[in-house]
């Protein structure tokens, strides 16, 4: 197969389905033996606004998305005004000219207009204005020259469930597409043959860390609805029978965050998921679960705040907010993966950290991560990349920390004990047993007592002390000895990795290595600090506007980070804007 | 053979002398011995207030919550855990304020958990404000010129929510509260249990001398069976004065855990992992 980098841009109205159609362009590419990234974009509204879904599709490693779109598809003709600008060199724009006939100025001489009329041939072969999509995508697929069988392989599994006429249909108006444009091509297509020499998932951030929470054994999982996590709702409740697994929603956040802490004291695994405002209603038993010293993973999805802020757009504004959120002094774990293959190793590190610590882990991740599909090698999730070869190691054995099982009536909750974990055990099985919010004593029982009150906040800090050695990273990409030394955490991973690929593919002679954290708390302080010394210049990148990893830098290591990369515009990094900062910061 | 002082920690009660939680905790405990349900069979939730600091002096399987939170707590236990038999403590601004949500949705979704509300109509602990239930014009610290609220009726609220189990009782009556929270505890979905509880401290209005006057046992032949009666009795007090004490109604109906398939064969809790379930999934996502 040739060398193929491309992306594919879809856009139009709201509510005409888009994020099915970019799915399963995403998923041909896929099957074809290509490498996929996508995003998608969309308002806080159902009906109406402009959403737009893109794919990157190459057959090299890929890591982010690029500015440049070679075809866009546009449904309507916001959808040309807003992107034309993406065009790349040479690009290709599919739109419907009963709709829209290009004036002169409107495209630039190299694009090349491909008109379809979408909207007459989904009519002429009994389909409807919603059938548009499937012929756009039957005609994007001609013009990369993909083998139709794998499209109608996708849209079969997409649609099996609603029956075999809908299959039978979506087929045919994507072959109708398919068709028409592979007959009025003026160029050759490009050509991507099919490889199936290693099965490609295709995952969303969401649904990396509930499949890994779902391997950790996972039994128990709450949340209310807010975006970006509804993919991990859907996720559990339709799979929940299968699995023998409890998704419930409750009727807030705050009922959903003490359902968990009820069901993981009860004995299963449990989780919770929000974003900002369903996580401040959770923090007086998120630190219920510090205090109860009770098992508990949440997973935090960002978003732009604050307040209502921008609930479908991206941001990583909350590290903050998550390494301090809960009042009271208690030890919480902060992962935050970068990518699929992280996501869903650290969900199962997660597991094992709050019961081996018996406290709250947060995965913290952002709307890009949770939404975007990615794609890795099915064997990844067995063998892991080298990096993350460790984490992983502990985290595939399921480790549920110090447990009693049948305890008598010598046994004591929060027994005080030289590591400060005291054995859990789990009501019904055995003698009985207090839990209390309150400060307590051994038994449980509450006390006001100074010396009791002292050695019981003791115990619980010495947790802080031993999971001290759990914390990892930040992993090093790149050379060794740098020019340039950039740190990030969580989804800026994908950009940077990106930008550096660039500088390395394009031989320029600067040399740029990446610091990724994906630790938070504990902070890996010594590591960091080794790192950070031998740097030459260091550059902070994060979605946000107050830089909240040089602080935390600066905070357990003492070193100050003064440039910085910041954007908060709701959008995620990609890979060009970070080289022209770069470049702009190295003259300086 | 079990007995009251099984259930005792060796802590003695914090409770003002004379206040109604002891007259609570005495029925409960005689429950507990007359259905055989030992410290260990059991799990109690316990709000924040007078009400919760019950758990310190009662031997069980305790889980001191938070404020207004018992019942999502409660909830999440049972889900896991359906096996265990599980009650739900709290005081009426914990219920009805704080956890005024929770409260409605645990009566629509008909758990099967025992929920036991000591109802003071005043916030014992923080001493003495008004609560959800206070009487209009009730002179607290919060409202020293009395409140200006319309109190909310539990009764009718949890009617009204789906609650299959509505009953009122009485701390001073100690063998006519065994009686019903034993009953409580046997119906099959969510038992809500108002018991009227007088604060010495900071109620002078309810006091157990004005329960006596006013209260009375809900007849013999009053069937609590049917929804709308039950309305007009939960509505006595408000409109004559009068306070019906008792079982209002009651219901039978399929409880959440009915609804939940996956825990017919066993408990959440005794499931272990489908390794090859997951495996399965995971490679449906190509
Ligand atoms: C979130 C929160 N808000 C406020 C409080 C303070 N507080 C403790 S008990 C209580 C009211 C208790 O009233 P009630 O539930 O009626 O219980 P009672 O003391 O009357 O038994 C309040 C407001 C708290 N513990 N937590
Ligand atoms: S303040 Fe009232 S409710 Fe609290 S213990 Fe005293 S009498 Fe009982
Ligand atoms: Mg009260």
């Amino acid at each position: 197969m040739q060398d193929l980098d491309f992306t594919w841009k879809i856009g139009g109205e709201a509510g005409f389905g888009i994020m099915i159609t970019g799915t399963s362009f995403a998923k041909v590419c896929t099957r074809s033996g290509l490498n996929i990234i996508t995003n998608n974009e969309y308002p806080s509204l159902i009906r109406g606004g402009h959403n737009n879904f893109t794919v990157r599709a190459a057959s090299d490693k890929i890591y982010s998305l690029l500015t440049k779109i070679n075809l866009l598809v546009a449904l309507n003709r916001q959808t040309i005004d807003l992107h034309k600008n993406e065009l790349a060199k040479n690009a290709a724009i599919i739109f419907d000219p009963n709709d829209y006939q290009p004036q002169s100025g409107d495209l630039s001489e190299n694009i090349e207009p491909l008109p379809l009329p979408l909207l007459q041939l989904a009519r002429d072969n009994g389909g409807d204005i919603i059938m548009r999509n499937t012929v756009a995508l039957g005609a994007s697929l001609a013009y990369l020259g993909i083998d139709f069988k794998v499209l109608e392989e996708v849209l079969n599994d997409q649609f099996i469930h609603k029956g075999p006429e809908i299959v039978a249909q979506n087929i045919k108006m994507a072959k109708v597409g398919f068709d028409y444009l592979a007959n009025n091509l003026k160029k050759t297509p490009l050509k991507v043959t099919r490889d199936t020499k290693e099965t490609r998932l295709v995952l969303s951030g969401n649904e990396a860390i509930g499949l890994g929470a779902l391997s950790a054994g996972m039994k128990f999982f709450t949340a209310y609805p807010m975006t970006p996590i509804n993919g991990l709702i859907t996720l559990m409740a339709e799979n929940e029978k299968k699995l023998g697994i409890v998704y419930k929603q409750p009727e807030d956040e705050i009922s959903g965050i003490n359902m968990a802490i009820g069901a993981s004291y009860a004995g299963v695994r449990a989780m919770t998921a929000t974003s900002g405002g369903g996580f401040a209603l959770m923090n007086e038993a998120f630190s219920m679960a510090g205090m109860t010293e009770t098992p508990l993973v949440v997973v935090l999805g960002q978003r732009p705040g604050p307040a209502s802020g921008l609930p479908t757009w991206t941001s990583q504004g909350d590290l903050r907010y998550a390494l301090s959120a809960g009042h009271g002094e208690f030890l919480r774990f902060v992962l935050t993966p970068g990518d699929m293959e992280e996501a869903y190793f650290l969900s199962k590190l997660a597991f094992n950290l709050a019961d081996k610590y018996q406290t709250p882990a947060i995965i913290l991740v952002d709307k890009y991560f949770c939404e975007c599909l990615f794609s890795l090698n099915q064997k990844q999730l067995d063998n892991p990349t080298a990096l993350l070869k460790s984490v992983a190691d502990y985290a595939n054995s399921i480790d549920r920390g110090k447990i009693v099982n049948n305890p008598d009536e010598t046994y004591q909750r929060f027994k005080i004990t030289d590591d400060g974990i005291s054995p859990r055990a789990f009501p019904g099985h055995g003698m009985h047993f207090t839990v209390n919010s309150y400060e307590h004593n051994e038994a449980g029982l509450s006390t006001e007592v100074a010396s009791e009150i002292k050695a019981m906040t003791d115990k619980r800090s010495k947790k802080n002390e031993l999971a001290q050695a759990e914390a990892f990273g930040p992993m090093v990409y790149g050379e060794e000895k740098a020019d340039i030394t950039l740190v990030g955490w969580g989804s800026t991973k994908m950009a940077v990795l990106e930008a550096l690929k660039i500088i390395k593919d394009q031989k320029v002679k600067l040399k740029v290595n990446y610091l990724h954290f994906l630790c938070l708390s504990p902070f890996p302080g010594q590591n960091t600090a080794m790192l950070l010394q031998k740097a030459k210049k260091v550059i902070d990148v994060e979605t946000n506007s107050q830089a909240p990893l040089a602080g935390l830098i600066r905070e357990k290591t003492g070193i100050e980070i003064k440039n910085k990369i910041l954007k908060y515009d709701g959008r995620q990094f990609y890979p060009e804007e970070i080289l022209s900062a770069l470049n702009v910061i190295e003259k300086e | 053979m079990l007995s009251a002082n099984d259930y005792n920690s060796g802590r003695k009660p914090t409770w003002c002398p004379g206040c109604g939680d002891f007259g609570i905790w005495a029925a409960l405990k005689n429950a507990f011995v007359e259905l055989s349900l030992g410290p260990s069979d059991m799990v109690i939730v316990y709000g924040i207030g007078c009400h919760g600091n019950m758990y310190d002096t009662m031997k069980a399987n305790n889980f001191e919550g938070l404020h207004g939170r018992p019942l999502p707590l409660a909830s999440g236990i049972k889900m896991a855990n359906h096996k265990l038999p599980v009650f739900a403590i709290s005081g009426d601004g914990d219920a009805m304020g704080e956890g005024g949500n929770h409260f409605i949705h645990a009566c629509r979704r008909n758990y099967d958990i025992t929920y036991i509300i000591h109802d003071n109509q005043v916030y014992g602990l923080t001493t003495g404000q008004t609560s959800p239930t206070s009487p209009k014009g009730f002179k607290t610290k919060a409202n020293p010129e009395g409140s200006i609220d319309y109190p909310l009726n539990p009764l009718t609220l949890a009617l009204s929510a789906g609650a299959s189990f509505v009953a009122r009782g009485f701390a001073g009556d100690i063998p006519s509260l065994t009686e019903l929270i034993k009953r409580a505890y046997n119906h099959k979905g969510f038992s809500v249990l108002d018991i009227l509880q007088p604060c010495v401290t900071f109620n002078h209005v309810n006091t157990y001398q004005f329960y006596r006057q006013y209260g009375y046992k809900l007849e013999d032949t009053y069937d609590p069976h049917d929804k709308v009666k039950a309305f007009e009795k939960a509505l006595e007090w408000e409109r004559t004065g009068k306070i019906p004490i008792g079982l209002f109604y009651e219901e039978e109906k399929a409880t959440y855990e009915d609804g939940m398939e996956q825990i017919k064969e066993k408990a959440l809790v005794e499931q272990s992992l489908n390794p090859d379930a997951i495996s399965k999934l995971i490679s449906e996502f190509t």
